[in-house]
């Protein structure tokens, strides 16, 4: 089964994609770049023990719910890349709805029963919801840990969550199983989380999260630790874009252990997230298992080019429940 | 909260031989090269640098 053409055949089947024609445009223009998140319900029906197609209809709602995530984000990032450069930003947030709406009207079309279709639906509402509430409190450039976590937790987190939860929820799974694997998806989003601010922190030229005087987590670390570069990093972060200034911030970042805390936050939900599936009765853990892999792995390469053994760092991370 | 503060006592503490500690210590002292390898895979950019490329084709 080709999950991607899967998903866009069963969207296209609803009618509003012929009528609006652009709408349709965006969807197949996403879908042609492969969305690896869409695979998530895949994964986790597959895990509890039913067949992939049962989890279509969870990838097209997800499918839309992203869509119209990131019409949104484009836009409060003021990212350059954002399809509302090119079709204004009233339009861009109409379709933003309408992939919202769209989300639901996939999960109500599924042939799940009624009942598994009322917590699919509860768990797309309340990523939505989630999710908007901590886009608002991402734009308020959080400037301490306690708000980072909480824009994290609110922002990051549900989008995988409910991704992997709507797999369980469309294969049946009894309540509890799927609930773990939500969590797990939730620890999963956070981990995504952390590599995209390690991306927009370490990349060159300025990532315009330096620019725009944003706070991801290397440089929240180095603004709130009280280490011996600090005066000359808060320096640095206020002419990011002069001569060696990015070159030098980047720098303390690596000495001042900014990058070691992500690692270590890395390493603590992964942690958290293999003992979930440790104890998670599935009928076939390999994909999710393969998940956890894969997003550890850059830790773990990192570790192997410093002549450490990742079992060390496995054995020892606390998990977050028991901090 | 304060993981980081909490974390940054103990990475400037002394570290017991073969630690988790000594081993994120460790990162201390990598160079911008090899931090890269921290990247990652950014599922989550995928789309928006696809639909990037894509309208740059005119499609």
């Amino acid at each position: 089964m080709d999950l991607y053409q899967s998903t866009v055949d069963y969207l296209l089947s609803f009618p509003i994609f012929d009528a609006w024609r652009e709408m349709r445009a965006i969807l197949l223009r996403i879908a042609a770049g492969h969305p690896r998140d869409w695979q998530l319900p895949i994964v986790a029906c597959q895990a509890v023990g039913a067949p992939a197609e049962k989890a279509i209809p969870a990838s097209a709602a997800l499918a839309c719910a992203q869509i119209g995530i990131i019409l949104v984000d484009d836009m409060l990032d003021d990212d350059p890349r954002g399809e509302y450069h090119r079709i204004g930003s009233g339009r861009a947030a109409n379709f933003a709805l309408a992939f919202q709406a769209a989300g639901l009207e996939a999960l109500m079309g599924s042939k799940a029963n009624s009942s598994v279709k009322w917590e699919a639906l509860n768990s797309l509402r309340h990523m939505m919801l989630t999710t908007a509430y901590g886009q608002e409190l991402d734009v308020q450039n959080p400037g301490d840990e306690t708000s980072y976590w909480r824009v994290v937790e609110n922002k990051s987190g549900p989008f995988f969550g409910s991704a992997i939860h709507l797999g369980a929820l469309l294969g049946e799974a009894p309540i509890n199983t799927a609930d773990k694997l939500k969590k797990l998806g939730n620890l999963y989003g956070e981990m995504i989380q952390i590599y995209d601010d390690l991306n927009d922190t370490m990349a060159v030229p300025a990532n315009p999260d330096w620019l725009q005087k944003r706070k991801p987590l290397p440089i929240l670390f180095a603004l709130s630790v009280n280490h011996s570069e600090r005066a000359k990093f808060e320096e640095l972060y206020n002419r990011i874009s002069a001569g060696n200034a990015l070159h030098e911030a980047q720098e303390i970042l690596i000495r001042c252990g900014a990058l070691s805390y992500c690692v270590d936050q890395l390493l603590r939900r992964h942690q958290a997230a293999q003992d979930i599936l440790n104890e998670t009765p599935l009928f076939n853990r390999a994909g999710v298992d393969s998940l956890l892999k894969e997003v550890i792995a850059p830790v773990w390469r990192l570790f192997e080019t410093l002549g450490l053994s990742p079992e060390v760092p496995s054995t020892i991370a606390a998990p977050l429940n028991q901090e | 909260m304060n993981t980081m503060k909490d974390f940054y006592a103990l990475l400037s503490s002394p570290k017991p031989r073969g630690s988790y500690v000594e081993a994120l210590s460790e990162i201390t002292r990598i160079n911008r090269e090899q931090a890269k390898t921290l990247m990652g895979d950014l599922w989550w950019q995928d789309w928006s640098a696809q639909e990037q490329a894509t309208a740059a084709q005119g499609m």
